[in-house]
C-alpha cells in the first residue's frame, strides 16, 4: 500500500528539484517526489491513500543533529533547569531568568512542588546573570532538602547544607588547594571530581539514567529529528551505555536512527594497542539494529572544552593568559588518526581552538601525503575559532565541518570581553566562508552544550545575533537555504547517511519534519519559534502536541 | 578522630620523556619500600616480571607485587582511583601523570580527601627537550612542566652527552620565576628515589602544602660595561660557594654571551639574539647572603640592582 501525502510546500533540498507539492510513500521509503498529477503511473499501478492531513503544512526533510551526548543528556535531563537562555523542553519550555531576585523564585517555586525529601538538582546557574551562588544563598530557600545547583558550564557546583550531609562531605575531608570552598558549598575544577564521586548514587542510578534517556527520546522528537548522531558513544562507560541506548533508542515507538560513534581511546580496553582499534571499531558493526547503527566512524579528541576556555589557540591567545589544553598529546591523536586513516574510517575530530583546527589540519596533510584518499569524510567537529586560511585548508584536503554556532549566541559577548577580545569572538563559526568554498558544512548542538533543536541552531547560523541583541560578523551569515541544507543533508553526508536520508527524493527514507510555516520565506528572526507541527519516520506519522 | 593523610608523590613529563622507563625502574629494581600504591596510565608499557606479583585483581587493574607495593591502573577519573584505593594498605603514592598533564592542575587534583600532594618530579628528556619546548603545538606545556616541577629528573643523558636548561624563557610565556629552583637529578642517581619518597611532613603544619621543595632566594647584577671573556671565566670561578646556580647574559668584546652555571660545571656559548646583560645568582635561602661579596669583586662591570632577596618559592596554583 502506498501513500500519497500532500502538502502546501515541499523543500526537498534536492537542487534539481528544489520545491515539490505532493510524495508518495511506500514502505518508509520515498517512491517519488513532485505533483500529483505527474504521480498517475506508479498510482495506477499500486494501490494507495491520499493523505492530506499535511496539506496546509511545509514538509522537510526530516532534521539531523549530527553530534550530541545522548548519555551525557540522560544525566542532565532529570534535573530542573533555571537557565538564561531559553530552552524548549518537551514538558514545557524554559524561560530566561535573568536575574538573582528571579532565580531565587524559581529556586523557591521549584522547592515548593517537589515531593519532600528528594534531593532536588537545579541546572543553569551563570554567575553573570545570577549573582554569586553560596550554601547560605540555597539554605535560604531549603537547608533541609538536600540542594545542588550546578553551573551553566557543568564545571562547577554548589550544595547546601542537606546535600553536603546527604554525600557525606566533611569539613575536615577538605584542604586547602582541594578548589572546594566548604564555607560557601562551592565545588570548582577539580574539586568538582569528589562532588561528582559523592552525589554518583542519585546521578547515576540506573533507574534516573533510563529516565533521563526516556527524557532524551521525547526531547529528540520535540526538536523534529529523524536522525542524531551519539558522537563518542563509551564516554562515560562502553557497555553499560551501548546496553542502555540498544533497550531504550530501538522499538517501533522511536521517531529516529541513531548513528552510533564510538569514542576511539574508550574502546580501547586496558593495554590494548592503538592499532587494535580499528578491528575493535570494525566488530562493533556487528552489534547494528535497525535504528542503531555503527558504522566505519570513529571519534578522536584534540584541544580542551570552548566554554570552559580550554581550547587551544593560535598567538595571541587569551586575554588573561592562560593556555588551553591538549586532550591527548599530539603524538599519540596523530598515532591514533593513521590507524583509522589507513582502515579506511571516517574520523571525526573534536577540534574548537584555532591552533586545536590547526594540529588536526596538519595531520590530515600528513595522512594525505601517506595514503592519499578521496571522499574521506574527515570531520572538523565543534569549529569554534578558525582562520580565513584554514578555510582553504579544509576545502583542498577534502575534510567537513560540523559546527556548535550556539557559540556564537551565547559566548561571542562575553568572550569578546573577558576571552579572546572582539575581533576572534565575532568570527567564531566561519560559516559562511566554508559555504563559499564549498565545504560540506553541518550544524549541531552537542546537546547538552546547546539546545537539541536544529530550527535554533539554523536562527543562530542566519541571523549571528548573540544574547546581548549584536549580530556578529555579518558577513558569516548563512541564508535560510543554506541553514535548512545545513541541518538536512550536509548533516546526512556527516554521519555518512546521504545515501538514505537528509533529502528528499524517490529510494530515500520517507523522513520528515512537518512544519506550520516556510522557513525560507519566513521572517528570519522567526525561524526558531517556527512550530513544529509532527515528524514522519520512515513513512510513520509521529504528531507533536501542540 | 585525625586520620592520617596519604602523600603522593606525583610523576610528570611529556610524552616519551621517560616517565614509564623511569617506573619500570623503580618495579623491576626493587627498590621501593613497601606499602607504596603505583598509579600508572596503561599497564601495557609496564613490564612485571611475573615472579613479582603475588596477586592480580579480577579486572586486572590492581597488581599486588611482592614488596609490599600495588601497582593500580588509573581509571579516566582520578576521584574514582583514589576512591578505589581507600581499601589497600598504603603509605605512600606515585601517581604517572598524563604526557599533557600540567603539575599544577595535578596537585589541585591530589587534595582528595585522605591524601595530600607531597611532591612532583618531572622527567626531561636530555636529547629532545630543546627541540620540544619551541614545538608549535607542546612547547609551552613543556616548559610549564618543567616550570612547575619540584624536581627535575633528566633522562636519556647518555644520548644527549649533556644537558642545560635554558636560562631564559620570554617573560611573555612564563609566569613564575624561573626553573633553577627545583633541583635536577640524573634518572640513574642512587639518590633520586631517596629524593621522591623521603617521608612526608604533615602538610597541616606547614604554611605552603602543595610544594616540597627548598626555597632558594637570588641576587641580580646588572651589567654597564664589556667585561674581557677571560677576566668572566675567573669571575665565575671564584663566585662564593654558597652560589648553586648562575644564568645570564653578558657582553663581552667578542659579543654577548649566554652563562650558565651549575655546582661546577659552567658554559659560556655565543647568545644570537639581543638581550638586556647581567647575572642572577642563586643560593639557598638560608645560606649567607653573598650580594655584598658580588658586589665589591663585579663592581668595575656590574651593579647590584634594586631589592634583591625574594624568595624563589613555588608558585602556588592560583
Amino acid at each position: 500500500m502506498l501513500t500519497l501525502f500532500t502538502a502546501k510546500s515541499i523543500l526537498t533540498m534536492n537542487p534539481s528539484m528544489p520545491t515539490a507539492d505532493a510524495i508518495l510513500v511506500g514502505d518508509g521509503r520515498i517512491i517519488e517526489v513532485g505533483h500529483e498529477d505527474k504521480m498517475q503511473p506508479w498510482l495506477d499501478a499500486h494501490p494507495h491513500t491520499v493523505d492530506r492531513q499535511f496539506s496546509e503544512k511545509i514538509i522537510c526533510p526530516g532534521f539531523i543533529d549530527p553530534h550530541l551526548h545522548p548519555t551525557m543528556a540522560a544525566v542532565l535531563l532529570p534535573m530542573e533547569f533555571i537557565t538564561a537562555m531559553r530552552w524548549k523542553l518537551p514538558w514545557g519550555t524554559v524561560e530566561p531568568t535573568t536575574t538573582a531576585e528571579q532565580f531565587d523564585q524559581r529556586m523557591a517555586a521549584l522547592h515548593a512542588q517537589k515531593e519532600p525529601a528528594a534531593p532536588l538538582f537545579i541546572w543553569g546557574y551563570h554567575q553573570l546573570w545570577h549573582g554569586p551562588m553560596g550554601k547560605q544563598r540555597i539554605n535560604n530557600v531549603s537547608s533541609k532538602r538536600p540542594m545542588v545547583v550546578w553551573h551553566r558550564s557543568f564545571h562547577e557546583l554548589y550544595m547546601n547544607d542537606a546535600a553536603l550531609k546527604m554525600t557525606e562531605i566533611n569539613e575536615q575531608d577538605i584542604k586547602p588547594g582541594a578548589q572546594v570552598d566548604f564555607s560557601t558549598g562551592h565545588f570548582y575544577e577539580n574539586g568538582l571530581g569528589l562532588a561528582i564521586f559523592r552525589l554518583n548514587p542519585w546521578l547515576l542510578a540506573p533507574d534516573k539514567y533510563a529516565a533521563g534517556l526516556q527524557r532524551l527520546k521525547q526531547v529528540v522528537h520535540h526538536g523534529g529529528h529523524t536522525s542524531i548522531g551519539d558522537l563518542a558513544t563509551g564516554l562515560f562507560d562502553f557497555e553499560s551505555e551501548a546496553n542502555a541506548l540498544a533497550t531504550i533508542l530501538e522499538g517501533d515507538d522511536v521517531p529516529f536512527r541513531t548513528r552510533l560513534v564510538a569514542h576511539g581511546t574508550a574502546i580501547l580496553k586496558g593495554s590494548q594497542p592503538v592499532e587494535d582499534g580499528p578491528t575493535l571499531a570494525t566488530q562493533l558493526i556487528e552489534r547494528n539494529s535497525h535504528r542503531l547503527k555503527f558504522g566505519k566512524h570513529i571519534k578522536l579528541f584534540c584541544d580542551g572544552a570552548f566554554f570552559s576556555q580550554l581550547s587551544q589557540l593560535m598567538e595571541p591567545g587569551y586575554i588573561d593568559g592562560h593556555q588551553g589544553e591538549w586532550l591527548m598529546p599530539p603524538e599519540v591523536l596523530e598515532q591514533n588518526m593513521r590507524a583509522y586513516w589507513h582502515a579506511g574510517f571516517q574520523i571525526h575530530v573534536h577540534a574548537c581552538g584555532d591552533l586545536g583546527i590547526e594540529l588536526t589540519l596538519d595531520l590530515l596533510e600528513k595522512m594525505q601525503a601517506e595514503k592519499p584518499r578521496f571522499n574521506h569524510g574527515f570531520t572538523i567537529e565543534h569549529f569554534g575559532f578558525s582562520t580565513p586560511e584554514q578555510i582553504k585548508r579544509i576545502k583542498v584536503l577534502g575534510a567537513q565541518v560540523s559546527a556548535n554556532v550556539y557559540y556564537l549566541h551565547e559566548l561571542s559577548d562575553i568572550y569578546s570581553r573577558e576571552g579572546i577580545g572582539y575581533e576572534r569572538a565575532s568570527q567564531m563559526s566561519r560559516l559562511a566562508s566554508c559555504f563559499t568554498n564549498d565545504i560540506n558544512t553541518a550544524l549541531h548542538s552537542d546537546f547538552t552544550m546547546a539546545p537539541a533543536e536544529p530550527l535554533n541552531s539554523a536562527w543562530v547560523a542566519v541571523n549571528r545575533i548573540n544574547h546581548a541583541g549584536e549580530v556578529m560578523s555579518v558577513q558569516e551569515c548563512l541564508t535560510a537555504q543554506q541553514a535548512l541544507e545545513a541541518i538536512t543533508i550536509n548533516a546526512a553526508h556527516v554521519l555518512g547517511m546521504a545515501a538514505d536520508t537528509g533529502s528528499l527524493r524517490a529510494g530515500k527514507y520517507a523522513d520528515f519534519t512537518i512544519l506550520d510555516e516556510d522557513p525560507l520565506t519566513c521572517d528570519a528572526m522567526r525561524i526558531r519559534d517556527l512550530r513544529i507541527h509532527a515528524t514522519v519516520f520512515e513513512g510513520k506519522v509521529f504528531p507533536l502536541e501542540p | 578522630m585525625k586520620q592520617r593523610l596519604i602523600p603522593i608523590t606525583i610523576i610528570s613529563g611529556y610524552l616519551g620523556s621517560g616517565k614509564t622507563t623511569f617506573i619500570n625502574r623503580l618495579l623491576t629494581a626493587d627498590v621501593l619500600p613497601s606499602k607504596v600504591a603505583v598509579l600508572i596510565n596503561d599497564f601495557g608499557d609496564i613490564n612485571i616480571d611475573a615472579s613479582l606479583i603475588t596477586q592480580v585483581s579480577d579486572d586486572g587493574s590492581v597488581v599486588s607485587l611482592k614488596n609490599g607495593c600495588v601497582c593500580c591502573m588509573l581509571q579516566d577519573e582520578l576521584a574514582n582511583t583514589f576512591e578505589r584505593m581507600s581499601s589497600l594498605e598504603i603509605d605512600h603514592v606515585l601517581l604517572e601523570a598524563s604526557g599533557v598533564a600540567l603539575p599544577d592542575k595535578l596537585r589541585a587534583q591530589c587534595h582528595y580527601p585522605g591524601y595530600f600532594p607531597h611532591h612532583c618530579a618531572v622527567t626531561v628528556d636530555a636529547e629532545n627537550y630543546h627541540q620540544k619546548r619551541q614545538d608549535k603545538y607542546v612547547g609551552n606545556l613543556v616548559q610549564q612542566q618543567v616550570l612547575q616541577a619540584d624536581t627535575l629528573i633528566i633522562t636519556k643523558l647518555d644520548l644527549a652527552g649533556s644537558f642545560e636548561l635554558p636560562v631564559s624563557h620570554a617573560p611573555s610565556q612564563i609566569h613564575s620565576a624561573d626553573s633553577s629552583q627545583a633541583k635536577q637529578y640524573s634518572v640513574t642517581d642512587p639518590q633520586l628515589i631517596y629524593h621522591l619518597l623521603e617521608p612526608a611532613k604533615d602538610p597541616n603544619n606547614r604554611p605552603d602544602s602543595s610544594s616540597d621543595i627548598a626555597s632558594f632566594s637570588s641576587c641580580t647584577l646588572e651589567q654597564h660595561r664589556p667585561i674581557d671573556i677571560q677576566k668572566l671565566r675567573d669571575l665565575l670561578a671564584a663566585v662564593p660557594a654558597q652560589i648553586e646556580r648562575i644564568k645570564g647574559f653578558v657582553d663581552t668584546p667578542s659579543g654577548l654571551q649566554l652563562i650558565q652555571k651549575v655546582g661546577k660545571r659552567c658554559s659560556i656559548a655565543p647568545a644570537d639574539t639581543a638581550q638586556n646583560s647581567g647575572l642572577v645568582f642563586i643560593y639557598p635561602r638560608d645560606a649567607v647572603n653573598p650580594a655584598e661579596v658580588l658586589q665589591v669583586n663585579w663592581k668595575p662591570w656590574m651593579t647590584l640592582r634594586g631589592k634583591h632577596l625574594h624568595s624563589a618559592n613555588h608558585p602556588g596554583q592560583s
